[in-house]
């Protein structure tokens, strides 16, 4: 275990160094490098702690050197095949180590590890910042993995350690170069570190803050050069959330496929025909335009709306007539064999734009190779969350942050970042036509409902990811155009498939945002760890 | 321009004029020479002209007008595609016999001479047929007077007045008829290849459907059979829970009767378990 010092409240060291001590897997040494405290009681706190146990070693740099080259010295000292980092005011779980162990043993191509933690308030009630498994996307927009860490030696080794001009980000850009080179990463989804939530922490402290957040931003800009992802990378809308801005790869023809009946509905108190609302906020606000509108229509559909859309749209426009029952599955497969463009976006027709450049984001992610679906920001007309992605909870899909403000971040900034999800909503998602038709387009069983999930696991299957953005924003009056009923047997038929799958929360997300309402959950009571006098 | 060669007289009632230069023998078809060949068939001697390209087209019309007997040709009666008429005097060719026939199965009309009934002819013939129709108004000047034919042996054999009809025809021909001609032969072949191409196109969103449906049935299958051996392994370890609490519950039990304490709570319990027997029985 690595742990950097300086000037540590004493108690906060304590709880530190006895949650340690406390650990249930005994194999183990900590290497506490004090970085030149001049703090008299952290000074005796690390004396006692020295004497507590013989794998405890107290390291003591003359001079105040910085946060990295502590780090960097408790490296350089510790014996360990493995590195676990723990800041010097928090505490582990007396099962942590263990549960490591357990986790690098089970699979010998795991090099790095992290957990759940929670986050401990200052009143003593903590909060549980439940992370999803390794989701890359995510942590070029945010330091997710936090803690607990834990690195294969070697490969930190082969890193170099932590960098020099990364002070207040070193830990993100150093697990930003170890993610690059590891074969294997594992998350273990249980909450086994207990981060303090302290005003006077290193990362909370006002002055410091832009610094670590800049630092922050280059690490992720070196991590998009070394990786050859041509982005810029801006500070996102939060504090140490960034925004990743790729670059499209040429200039390739997207197919929009929208099915649609052509009915009128009244949007924002006003009569109107959604179709035609959302091709016109996609045609005239778009900076993308190379575009192909393949539209599958209901016989039913009134013939002003073709026309209108034929004016609107000219020689884009691919008009299909759909004359079968209502089979959402089958207009949209019948819309993407009927297109040969290399991207198709399923596409509701009561969406609307809302960003000029929100194409762009979402087809430069659909541009790597693993990635699947990619998937935006949907908001109700109340500019509330419909969509951020989909996310498993007891096994039935739902949608993460679902009406929840769109400028709130949320839990742990979880709507401004980019992130890996279980799958995208049909609404609106792109995806390769290629990767589309290799798993057989949405199921015909699922005519109304759960096909864009069903779809979503099948892609999953081949190995793809699925991505969501909020660079990306759309309004989505959702089921305003169709029948938003969901039928038990739909639900049953996704369980028959995928019940394995659906019970596999490797996306979880906060769902409850509104903290104030949570029952407030003590920190568990270890006995030992009590502030004592260490050694005595 | 094409060049003009002078009339070279092949057999009895054909003279040939060879007045296509190299680019046009790339271009002009054999309707086009026949048309060219037929041009000259309205003269009052019946004679005919022969264009030749020497090229392979231009020899097979040469076979076909030498067997043919140039009096039974009509005289607006020009291959499969294109139709002479000369409209200095349209009632007269339009009340030849299988007229409206020929013009029925034309796709491209040429014409010379323009007299009033001509133009009337003209605008009944377009306001009742699709065809293409290349007219040359300014020749009419070169008609003998008194003659309904418009190329007189008169002037067949004044070459360069001649000349100049064929040119004119062949320019335009090449520039007008030919290039509607090549057009629309272009059009029907792109009218041809895109019905095909949209039936195939057709065919492939319905095996693309098709196929999608079993990849899906076949992804839908793997899947529920993971989810069912899934279930079952599910079921297993709550069945061998239940075995391991069974042989718990059994061992506890079993360990309850061996007790000392158990055997000793019998023995102590058996007379008053003796009594209720008894009672049992006496009622």
């Amino acid at each position: 275990m690595i742990v950097p010092v300086f000037n540590t409240d004493p108690d906060f060291l304590h709880y530190c160094v006895a949650s340690i001590i406390d650990q249930e897997l005994s194999e183990w040494e900590a290497i506490l490098v004090d970085d030149a405290s001049t703090r008299l009681e952290t000074l005796n706190a690390l004396a006692l702690a020295d004497r507590a146990d013989p794998r405890i070693r107290v390291v003591r740099h003359e001079a105040n050197g910085g946060i990295v080259r502590a780090s960097n010295t408790a490296l350089a000292v510790a014996n360990g095949e493995w590195l676990v980092l723990v800041d010097h005011d928090d505490a582990l779980e007396p099962s942590a180590l263990l549960e490591i162990q357990n986790a690098i043993l089970s699979d010998e191509l795991v090099d790095y590890v992290y957990t759940n933690e929670f986050h401990l308030q200052p009143d003593g009630t903590t909060i549980e910042f439940k992370k999803p498994d390794w989701s890359p996307e995510r942590l070029r927009s945010q330091m997710y993995t936090c803690h607990i860490s834990a690195v294969r030696r070697s490969l930190s080794e082969s890193v170099g350690g932590f960098r020099d001009g990364f002070d207040g980000a070193q830990d993100y850009d150093y697990i930003l170069r170890v993610t690059e080179r590891a074969r294997r990463v594992r998350h273990i989804r249980k909450p086994l570190y207990y981060w303090r939530v302290n005003p006077a922490s290193f990362s909370q402290v006002g002055e410091t803050r832009n610094q670590s957040f800049e630092a922050g931003r280059r690490a992720v800009q070196d991590h998009c050069d070394r990786l050859g992802i041509k982005a810029h990378v801006e500070h996102g809308d939060a504090g140490g959330v960034y925004r990743v801005k790729r670059q499209v790869n040429g200039y390739p023809r997207v197919a929009l496929v929208v099915p649609t009946r052509g009915s009128d509905a009244i949007v924002w108190g006003r009569s109107t025909t959604p179709i035609i609302d959302c091709l016109r906020s996609v045609r005239m606000r778009s900076s993308y335009q190379n575009f192909e509108y393949v539209v599958v229509a209901d016989g039913s559909t009134p013939s002003t709306v073709r026309r209108e859309l034929h004016s609107l749209l000219g020689d884009d426009l691919t008009w299909i007539d759909y004359h079968k029952p209502f089979n959402f599955s089958d207009k949209i497969n019948l819309g993407v064999a009927s297109t040969e463009a290399e991207y198709v976006l399923l596409l509701n027709d009561d969406t609307v734009v809302i960003n000029h450049d929100w194409f762009e984001p979402m087809l430069a992610l659909a541009q790597e190779p693993d990635v699947g679906t990619i998937g935006n920001m949907l908001l109700f007309e109340d500019s509330r969350l419909q969509c951020a992605g989909h996310m498993f909870i007891e096994g039935n899909p739902t949608h993460v942050s679902f009406k929840e403000p769109s400028d709130d971040g949320g839990f742990a900034s979880i709507n401004f970042v980019n992130r890996e999800v279980s799958g995208n909503t049909g609404a609106c998602f792109l995806v390769r036509r290629s990767t589309f038709l290799s798993v057989g387009g949405l199921s015909l069983r699922f005519g109304n409902n759960y096909n864009d999930v069903d779809f979503a696991m099948k892609i999953s299957r081949l190995g793809f990811r699925h991505v969501w953005t909020p660079q990306s924003k759309m309004f989505h009056f959702e089921s305003l155009t169709r029948d938003p009923t969901v039928t038990g047997s739909e639900l049953n038929d996704l369980h028959d498939r995928w019940s394995r799958e659906l019970h596999d929360e490797k996306w979880t997300f906060p769902i409850e945002l509104d903290f104030s309402s949570l029952p407030p959950r003590r920190i568990p009571f270890h006995a030992k760890w009590r502030p004592r006098r260490l050694g005595a | 321009m094409s060049e003009i060669f002078p009339l070279e007289i092949l057999a009895k009632s054909i003279r040939t004029v060879d007045l296509l230069s190299k680019d046009l023998r790339r271009t002009l078809t054999g309707d086009v020479l026949v048309l060219l060949a037929l041009l000259a068939k309205d003269f009052e001697r019946g004679e005919a002209v022969l264009l030749s390209a020497q090229d392979s087209s231009a020899l097979r019309v040469f076979d076909e007008l030498k067997k043919m007997n140039h009096e039974s040709l009509p005289p607006f009666s020009l291959g499969t595609k294109c139709v002479l008429i000369d409209l200095t005097e349209p009632g007269i060719i339009a009340d030849k016999p299988g007229f409206s026939d020929v013009i029925e199965s034309a796709e491209l009309l040429v014409t010379f001479g323009l007299s009033q009934r001509g133009k009337a002819f003209l605008e009944q013939l377009s306001s009742t047929s699709t065809l293409s129709v290349v007219g040359f108004p300014s020749c009419r000047f070169l008609s003998t007077s008194g003659s309904t034919s418009l190329w007189g042996l008169s002037m067949l054999q004044s070459g360069p007045t001649l000349g100049t009809i064929v040119s004119a025809v062949t320019a335009s021909v090449r520039s007008a008829g030919e290039q509607a001609l090549m057009n629309e032969l272009r059009l029907r072949a792109a009218q041809d290849a895109s019905e095909k191409i949209q039936q195939l196109r057709l065919r492939i969103v319905q095996l693309t459907l098709e196929s999608s449906g079993l990849r899906d049935s076949a992804i839908g299958s793997e899947a529920t059979v993971g989810t069912l051996q899934w279930k079952l392994d599910r079921l297993n370890e709550h069945l061998n829970h239940l075995d391991n609490e069974l042989k718990i519950a059994r061992d506890t039990n079993d360990a309850i009767l061996k007790s000392r304490t158990f055997r000793l709570g019998r023995m102590m319990t058996a007379p008053l378990r003796a009594a209720r027997r008894i009672v049992r029985k006496l009622r």
